[in-house]
């Protein structure tokens, strides 16, 4: 499977001043959140953490792109602070709250990024496991491929693991944000900034606790002058190398 | 009972996150949801819920009466002091 992603953009905390490693080993005590100054304030108010830097990095992707993309979002737990919030109500048999309730299905935020930018195109939502990443770049390449879509919005968000589920977590947590544009390698796209990749995968049954997740991994190699490497999950490997230009 | 008043003004702010409001920003006669205040349906819903929560007062969603108990602070304010008496 071979695509071309542009404008490959990451937010977590502190991003300018500290590497990923960096910054899950600063922990998230004092996190200033992305103030989101193109969105009008009745609507920025809404807007959770995780809102805030899913659509600060969507929105960076597509500043210089005119018409509407569709888009593929994924995450491995959505808005799982909000989400426990909500459970925890339901438990103490609380009334939930309209608007957390409003916004916490799991294609809440390529929706409200359609809306803020009025963009009617279609939406697909993912969420699987470790694999949350690949799969959903796997479902951006099948809707490449189908025909249905030149370029594709791709937008992954995962925020570290509220206190309940700290005991549950199987990799390393950092709050982030990645958005990128998707299309299929051409000619044209060998002329623009970006970087063409193939991936593939197998199926492989192993025990990895404690890794990075797929997305920063991803994205720490996109940026290196690595030409290969290979992610893993608990179920599957995955073989990711940059196309070398041919002179 | 002004107080009450100024209490209903600060259960919006709160509980409606509106950061960039404060109290003397709300006027009393002023229509809170779409002109004016420029409040929507799901605050509606929020709304409802804190004033239900905080004054332990029956609110019956459907009806145009309720419509007519939020339209405004003195409405809101009418409403909660007849509800609690």
């Amino acid at each position: 499977m071979d695509v071309f992603i542009r404008h490959l953009n990451i937010w977590y905390a502190h991003c300018d001043e500290l590497t990923v490693e960096q910054a899950i080993e600063f922990g998230e005590n004092e996190i200033v959140w992305p103030r989101l100054d193109f969105v009008p304030p009745m609507q920025r108010r809404r807007l959770s953490a995780f809102a805030k830097m899913a659509l600060l990095v969507a929105h960076n992707a597509v500043s210089d792109i005119k018409k509407d993309l569709p888009m593929v979002f994924s995450s491995r737990h959505g808005d799982l602070p909000k989400t426990s919030t909500l459970l925890a109500d339901l438990a103490d048999k609380n009334a939930l709250s309209p608007t957390a309730f409003g916004l916490s299905v799991h294609n809440a935020i390529p929706s409200l990024f359609s809306i803020l930018t009025n963009n009617k195109q279609a939406i697909n939502a993912i969420s699987a496991g470790q694999d949350s990443f690949m799969m959903a770049l796997i479902d951006v390449y099948v809707r490449l491929k189908s025909g249905l879509a030149d370029e594709i919005l791709f937008i992954y968000a995962d925020q570290k693991l509220p206190e309940t589920y700290l005991g549950f977590q199987d990799e390393q947590q950092l709050s982030h944000a990645i958005a990128m544009v998707v299309s299929l390698p051409s000619d044209e796209t060998n002329m623009t900034k970006g970087e063409s990749i193939s991936f593939n995968f197998e199926h492989f049954s192993q025990s990895i606790i404690g890794g990075m997740p797929a997305s920063l991994l991803f994205t720490q190699w996109y940026n290196n002058n690595q030409q290969k490497t290979v992610l893993s999950s608990n179920h599957y490997n995955w073989f990711l190398s940059k196309h070398v230009a041919t002179a | 009972m002004a107080d009450l008043k100024i209490e209903l003004k600060q259960l919006i702010i709160d509980t409606l996150d509106l950061e960039d409001i404060g109290i003397d920003d709300i006027q009393d006669d002023e229509a809170l949801f779409i002109d004016g205040l420029g409040l929507d349906s799901i605050d509606a819903l929020e709304l409802g819920l804190a004033i239900k929560k905080t004054y332990d007062v029956k609110i019956d969603a459907n009806s145009e009466e309720t419509k007519q108990h939020f339209s405004s602070i003195n409405a809101l304010y009418a409403f909660v002091k007849q509800a609690k008496a």
